[in-house]
């Protein structure tokens, strides 16, 4: 539902205007009704709401939520993007260096082979991280990219109130990243696609075997 | 019966640097006949129009998942008895249950080492 069209709930779960309006004619009525006393408490309770609604989309005009999503996000993503992006360059020329010292170690004598194949052995195992580093980083992205629906939806509420023109809003849209596609699953499957884990979280190879019986 | 060193496998996973790094580890056994592919649907149809003895796959791929793919594997009438590790950074209890209940032959867990690669085919193959 477009909370804009007077729906009361969008899908984001911002209230709409039609909402709002619909809920202050209600508590006028209310109030019309009322003996003079209680009317008066009624009236200074409203006028502490609408000072902090005032409030409030001051603060939120303050963050600058077109510049986040104008600029601040794509900085963030574009960063992230570039270290996994070094990291695997990185790593793609430390397995070259181990492949090259793999193909020579037959070539040395009995323990030097062993000392050398055992270095390259830990040099791949070692390797691992740029893996378990892309997939945490990949997390964040996402993250990220949740702040970036969200203030999107928060420009978009509150476009009126920050100057923003119609076409400005179409730009904003452009500047965003067309997300990766992917197969609807089902909620089950997805609760399943965690990443690595941190700390106590993160179970070891015996714990797995444990659980794998 | 030692294990065919010529046995073909197919290891999956969208990061190509680990896909180097298995097939190494996998060499060091002297098991070269390694194909490779990076999502579960092409490694889908490299098992179907191929002759594997083992799928070696990560998890968490787009669009199709290596558990999605362990299902197809295990949902196919030619493919249903191939031997599937799975070598992923899903750690939590779930996935491993979920992993044993499609029908995975054995779970490694990255970070891994070479002895314990080793071990989980030993167990799956048998000794080579």
């Amino acid at each position: 539902m477009n909370a804009k069209n007077g729906a009361a709930v969008d899908t984001q779960g911002i209230v709409g205007p039609g909402a709002l309006s619909r809920a202050i004619d209600d508590i006028l009525t209310r109030v019309k009704s009322e003996e003079p006393a209680n009317r008066l408490k009624l009236y200074q309770q409203l006028l502490s709401l609408a000072t902090y609604i005032e409030m409030a989309r001051q603060d939120v005009a303050a963050i600058r939520p077109t510049e986040i999503q104008a600029s601040k996000i794509p900085a963030v993503t574009d960063d992230l993007d570039a270290i996994v992006a070094h990291t695997e360059e990185a790593t793609g020329v430390i397995l070259d260096a181990a492949e090259k010292l793999e193909n020579v170690a037959p070539k040395l004598d009995g323990e030097s082979r062993t000392i050398v194949g055992d270095a390259v052995t830990r040099i791949y195992e070692a390797c691992n991280f740029q893996d378990l580093t892309g997939q945490r980083i990949t997390r964040v992205v996402k993250a990220v990219k949740d702040i970036e629906e969200k203030v999107d939806a928060l420009i978009t509420a509150l476009h009126d109130q920050l100057g923003l023109a119609a076409d400005e809003l179409a730009a904003l849209a452009s500047v965003k990243e067309t997300a990766r596609p992917s197969l609807a699953r089902s909620s089950t499957e997805k609760d399943l696609l965690n990443g690595p884990q941190n700390g106590p979280s993160a179970k070891s190879q015996e714990e797995i075997d444990r659980l794998f019986g | 019966m030692a294990v065919d060193k010529s046995l073909p496998i197919l290891i999956v996973d969208d990061y190509k640097t680990m896909l180097r790094i298995i097939r190494n580890l996998l060499k060091q056994l002297n098991l070269e006949n390694v194909q490779e592919a990076t999502d579960g649907s092409s490694a889908l149809k490299m098992l179907r129009d191929g002759n594997f003895g083992l799928v070696i796959s990560d998890w968490n791929m787009e669009p199709m998942t290596g558990l999605q793919l362990l299902k197809e594997v295990r949902a196919d009438a030619k493919l249903k008895q191939l031997p599937f590790i799975m070598i992923t950074a899903e750690s939590k209890t779930e996935n491993v249950v979920a992993a044993k209940e499609a029908g995975v032959s054995n779970y490694i867990v990255k970070p891994f080492n070479a002895e314990t690669l080793r071990q989980k085919l030993v167990s799956v193959l048998g000794e080579f």
